[in-house]
């Protein structure tokens, strides 16, 4: 599996003073970010924008949200030390703010490449489509599969289908700053792309939370596979 | 038919507390009433476009630039670690750290740089908090020092066994 882009976004009770805190909460990352910008100045849903170039990753934060948006490989999003460091350092100060209640839920967008399955059109339309309207012209499709994970307790929505190389760049926005997300030469361009949304309505946050909506997205993936 | 703007200003401005009386004919009424429905629908169709909102909407003048071509030259790093240290030893050539390798086990190991690196970090001495950051592709490893004062979580330092029983492991490397 080749992981693309990675979108992780922590909605939680709206902070009433956040516009009070949030400079100082993101000035420990000024030294590592790059275009700092500030929406809605003085204005409680200020918005702080952080680029990480180096790190292909780009954090926004405002009164009831804390996203993160990752192009290429995130490896393991519960590890605090690897790629969303400095993400949920951020996290863990906003909860520590008197203001900051609980989370309304959470909410894990990935894109990732299957190289090698369903990379052509035809195979994918004979795997999964037994009467395909006759439509001329086709060139693309893809199946949606939405419901309940029961064993993570989390909702779903898997979309997948064959790799529309180059167009899907723009379709999918896999790109960050000015380059896509096949940046590296290495990146396989044929496979089955997977979209995967999970949301997880629990009123914490944490690793374990993390571990779990991880674990839900890792089973759609094998599911995708078998 | 009064404005929008003139609507607001006397519901909310200081047109309200203005000694100025307000003309409460029925057509002058109606005709307000007509306008503030206006503004309500408005306001209402604005907060059911903000539910409806995808929140990657809020990335989106980042993450891609139409006029410029998407494929680039950056550094994609395929693995990034970061390691919380802190400055045992400064030598003549290297700088001895403490680095919390482990942040779950709190497991700790002492490692070794090149004084050159830290050439950026002010007040250097023992005990400073560093943030090293490992990034990895293939082929290509890179080292940052930073300054970890008000990044490394300090707590996980306190209490930690003497260094000096981590000396026997000081030359591995980080991988």
């Amino acid at each position: 599996m080749v992981e693309l882009k990675t979108e992780l976004q922590l909605k939680f009770n709206t902070i009433t003073d956040f516009s009070q805190h949030v400079r100082k909460l993101v000035s420990p990352f000024l030294a590592f970010a790059e275009n700092v910008r500030f929406e809605s100045v003085n204005r409680p849903s200020e918005r702080a924008y952080l680029n990480f170039p180096e790190d292909d990753m780009i954090i926004t934060a405002d009164w009831n949200n804390l996203g993160v948006i990752v192009i290429g490989q995130t490896t393991n999003l519960d590890d605090y030390d690897n790629k969303l460091r400095f993400f949920y350092e951020l996290l863990d100060d906003i909860k520590e703010l008197d203001t900051f209640v609980g989370f309304e839920y959470s909410r894990l967008r990935t894109w990732d490449l299957l190289p090698g399955i369903y990379k052509d059109y035809e195979s994918f339309k004979e795997n999964f489509f037994i009467n395909l309207p006759n439509i001329n012209s086709t060139s693309d499709c893809a199946v949606v599969l939405e419901g309940q994970l029961d064993k993570e307790g989390l909702g779903f929505n898997c979309t997948f289908g064959p790799l529309d190389y180059p167009d899907d760049i723009e379709q999918h926005n896999l790109s960050l700053f000015n380059y896509s997300a096949f940046v590296d030469d290495e990146t396989p361009t044929e496979g089955c792309l997977v979209n995967n949304t999970l949301q997880s309505f629990s009123n914490e946050f944490d690793y374990m939370e993390m571990k779990k909506i991880q674990s839900g997205k890792n089973n759609l993936i094998k599911s995708i596979q078998s | 038919m009064s404005s929008d703007k003139d609507l607001q200003r006397k519901l909310f401005s200081e047109d309200l507390m203005s000694s100025e009386p307000y003309d409460f004919d029925e057509d002058n009424i109606q005709d307000e009433v007509k306008t503030a429905k206006n503004l309500i629908g408005r306001v209402y169709s604005e907060l059911q476009s903000n539910i409806n909102f995808k929140y990657s909407e809020l990335f989106e003048k980042d993450a891609s630039s139409k006029s410029q071509p998407l494929v680039g030259v950056n550094e994609n790093w395929s693995k990034i670690k970061n390691y919380d240290a802190r400055v045992i030893e400064i030598r003549k050539s290297t700088i001895k750290l403490d680095c919390l390798v482990d942040r779950e086990n709190k497991k700790f190991q002492t490692r070794l740089f090149d004084k050159s690196l830290f050439t950026n970090i002010h007040d250097l001495k023992a005990g400073k908090y560093i943030l090293v950051r490992v990034f990895k592709k293939p082929g290509k490893i890179s080292f940052t020092i930073n300054n970890g004062e008000k990044l490394v979580d300090k707590r996980n330092f306190e209490n930690h066994p003497e260094f000096s029983d981590l000396d026997d492991i000081e030359h591995k490397t980080i991988d």
